[in-house]
């Protein structure tokens, strides 16, 4: 028997049972003993619930601290000898320091010249090998196996590569021992003295790990576009170079944007290759000293949580303003009223120049002809 | 003993049909058998090569003198050994449009893709303008091609899409801009000229599409299903649009679809595959007309013909169902028929009631029962259970028809066609 005080069941019955016509209250009830039954599920709430240990970890693990960092930054909070001294509101007085204080920049430096070495040849041969695997015309054999290879060095820590090179490149390693026994050497050179040596080296261990990851991507970036537009591009007249920079690399660009975005802020974080590789000193003179081994010699070593925080907000904006800057100058605008009015600018400005040539060269023919 | 007797059981169900019509399971290959098969297969597909070419280099052929696109025995056969295109021949000439049409695998987009370029001829001679075009990449063949998807440069304006092969060519940026509008004009696609292609509708790209090919003012146009991802009006209303752009180009035309009303309209000539073979050569209505084997009058024609199995004997014909039709004597005086053959008469030829054709033809009236009646406007498609088979004529859609009515037809016998049941070639 349903309760007559229940809302729903007032609801139900609204306009059907009135005294003594319409349904039966049999009916009535019958109808309300199976609303439940018959009632919509949502399923939406599922989700949630599946998302809610997602969010607790990320607000515990990542946005507390993300705060805390941010709010810390604000403060003078470090270690001084045996003492721990703060937090002390000091405002902007860390980022100054910072700022000011030479050793930030050089090792910003540091990080974007080993970046650049190794994300140069990275985007060469990543791209030289995507087209090879995906041109059809070539035929490869054993393109699944040489992918495979590639792609392997990534499931390497990027620490066990560092310590492998550190002892490759040791005083006693194996290449100097291989230089000598080839007689180009008379003694072992001393790779990890070396300045360039050193930051090469890094590059190189970045480069490694990263080149068959990359070349799949863009792989997959290439093989996304129609085959027939490349076979359309050939029979058009296109050359090699011609399909490359005019077809596959344009169509390419939002696959490329992520690449450098991606490798951007993971060269920006490079810790691990370069910490084990230098045995945590930085190489000669620090000057293989990435920024996050700085940010970690803070923590750890000083315990300078104040001027860390800063760091890390520093760090976090200069990425993001990066990944704007790469962001905004490489995907095309695709607001399609702008670019139609800017396509329409550039083809008049094309067909103007071609009929100034033309009159030019009419001009000159009239002028010869006049001779 | 109890061993034995689970050993036979266990023989039992593994051959023990699943059904009534169970077929046995082919033996899975192992790797290394696979491997073997496929090796051979390739050797033998290399030997067949070797001998397609010697056979080539003793042939000594020359085009003919008006011919311009010549194909000659042209093979493909790809590296896993299967024979896609089997000595396909022919030679078209200048301002013909020439249709490929065949069945979706029968190898008419790949012959398209080798006269292209795309794909490599196996064996065979091909010619463009008494030119040897075989090792000749797709960018010096002077062909322009467009694409079933279109292909159109995504990330380019309209104008640029059709621009880009007079840039490559490197022409003065006037005379670019004069074929540019040229095109645009033709193919009324001026007000599109600064858009991208995901900004036009399916008909606006294969405009564009086909701006591109004219553009280049090449010797031969190829066209690759050109098009199948149109609707239905679309598809009508292009192709007339293509026609005429042909005519007015004067263009010399391949054509490939697998439509076969697309090749009844549009072509000069027919190339019927199937199966990588050259079934018929000819002009549509002789194709229509004159089937060469059965493939060919089934495929052309909407609705299909209508096949019966028959017994022929003395001009009698004689069905399953027992009726008996005496064919003119025209038809079959003086050729070797044999006693179990195919009749076969297109739906157009087969008239509601009993017309001038009755008077003609008297045993060729029958009644059968409607089974299905589709109505399209002007006239109906009426699907009967003549001979046991689902026959289909065309009636005048003045009386109206539903499945369960009886209806009488009479046949057009000077039209009807005759096929050996052996290897299905046309009697008559």
């Amino acid at each position: 028997m349903a309760d007559k005080n229940d809302k729903k069941y007032q609801e139900l019955t609204k306009g059907l049972n009135p005294e003594g016509a319409g349904e039966s209250k049999e009916a009535v009830d019958f109808r309300v003993k199976n609303y439940k039954k018959h009632r919509r599920i949502s399923y939406a709430k599922y989700g949630y619930l599946f998302l809610i240990p997602f969010f607790v970890a990320f607000i515990i693990f990542q946005l507390i601290p993300l705060f805390q960092t941010f709010y810390y930054s604000f403060f003078r909070y470090e270690r001084n000898g045996i003492d721990m001294i703060g937090p002390i509101f000091k405002g902007w007085r860390n980022y100054k320091l910072l700022f000011t204080g030479g050793e930030m920049w050089k090792y910003l430096g540091n990080t974007l010249i080993i970046w650049i070495v190794g994300f140069l040849p990275q985007m060469v041969v990543s791209l030289l090998l995507a087209i090879w695997f995906t041109d059809s015309r070539l035929k490869l054999h054993g393109t699944k196996f040489f992918q495979t290879v590639t792609y392997m060095p990534n499931l390497v820590m990027a620490a066990a590569f560092g310590y492998m090179f550190n002892m490759f490149f040791s005083q006693g390693g194996p290449v100097n021992q291989i230089l000598m026994s080839c007689h180009w050497i008379d003694s072992p050179y001393l790779f990890k003295d070396s300045v360039w040596w050193v930051r090469c080296i890094i590059a190189f261990i970045n480069f490694l790990m990263w080149f068959g990851n990359t070349s799949i991507l863009l792989m997959s970036g290439i093989m996304g576009i129609d085959e027939s537009v490349f076979e359309s591009a050939r029979l058009d007249g296109a050359n090699s170079h011609t399909v490359f920079w005019k077809i596959t690399f344009p169509l390419l660009t939002p696959i490329f944007v992520y690449f450098v975005i991606t490798s951007m802020i993971g060269g920006i974080q490079l810790f691990d290759a370069a910490q084990v590789f230098t045995l945590s000193n930085g190489g000669p003179d620090n000057t293989s000293m990435t920024i996050m081994m700085y940010l970690y010699t803070l923590i750890t070593s000083s315990q300078n949580y104040g001027l860390a925080g800063a760091l890390s907000v520093i760090l976090f904006l200069f990425t993001g303003i990066l990944s704007l800057i790469v962001f905004k100058t490489m995907v095309p605008n695709n607001n399609p009223i702008r670019s139609e009015r800017r396509a329409q600018k550039a083809r008049l400005r094309y067909v103007a120049r071609g009929q100034r040539e033309a009159r030019e060269a009419q001009a000159k023919a009239v002028a010869e002809g006049g001779k | 003993m109890s061993e034995e007797k689970t050993e036979v059981k266990a023989e039992e169900k593994k051959e023990a049909p699943l059904g009534v019509n169970a077929q046995p399971k082919p033996k899975k290959m192992s790797r290394s058998e696979r491997r073997a098969a496929d090796k051979a297969m390739k050797q033998k597909s290399k030997e067949e090569i070797d001998a397609l070419l010697k056979r080539d280099a003793e042939d000594g052929w020359l085009a003919p003198e008006d011919s311009f696109v010549s194909l000659h025995n042209i093979n493909k056969i790809y590296d896993n050994g299967f024979h896609a295109v089997h000595d396909f021949s022919i030679d078209i000439k200048q301002h013909e449009f020439i249709v490929f049409v065949g069945p979706s695998g029968c190898g008419k987009s790949t012959t398209l893709r080798m006269i292209a370029g795309l794909e490599d001829i196996s064996s065979g001679t091909l010619e463009i303008d008494h030119e040897y075009m075989n090792d000749v990449a797709p960018k010096d063949r002077n062909i322009a091609m467009v694409f079933q998807s279109y292909a159109l440069y995504p990330h380019m304006t309209v104008y640029n899409n059709i621009a880009f092969p007079l840039k490559i060519m490197k022409l003065p940026k006037a005379e670019i801009d004069r074929r540019v509008m040229e095109a645009a004009r033709i193919l009324q696609i001026t007000p599109y000229l600064d858009r991208k292609p995901k900004a036009l509708s399916g008909g606006q790209r294969q405009r564009v599409a086909l701006g591109r090919a004219i553009v280049k003012h090449a010797k031969v146009l190829l066209m690759d299903e050109p098009l199948s991802n149109l609707d239905a009006k679309l598809r009508v209303q292009m192709r007339s649009e293509i026609v005429k752009l042909h005519n007015s180009l004067n263009a010399t035309t391949i054509y490939v679809t697998h439509d076969q009303t697309e090749a009844m309209t549009m072509a000069t000539r027919i190339v019927i595959l199937k199966d990588g073979y050259i079934q018929q050569i000819g002009t549509p209505l002789d194709i229509f007309n004159h089937p060469i084997n059965k493939f060919v009058a089934g495929f052309i024609g909407s609705p299909a013909m209508n096949f019966y199995p028959v017994l022929f004997e003395d001009g009698d014909i004689s069905f399953v169902t027992g009726q008996k039709i005496h064919l003119p004597e025209e038809l079959w005086k003086g050729k070797d028929i044999p006693h179990k053959a195919t009749f076969g008469i297109r739906p157009e030829d087969m008239y509601e009631g009993r017309g001038k054709f009755a008077e003609l033809y008297p045993d060729a009236c029958f009644q059968s029962k409607v089974i299905l009646a589709e109505l399209l406007g002007n006239e109906y498609y009426v699907h009967t259970d003549f001979g046991f088979q689902d026959t289909v004529s065309k009636f005048p859609s003045d009386q109206k028809l539903a499945p369960g009515d009886k209806v009488t037809f009479s046949m057009n016998l000077a039209h009807c066609h005759l096929f050996n049941d052996e290897d299905g070639k046309a009697i008559f």
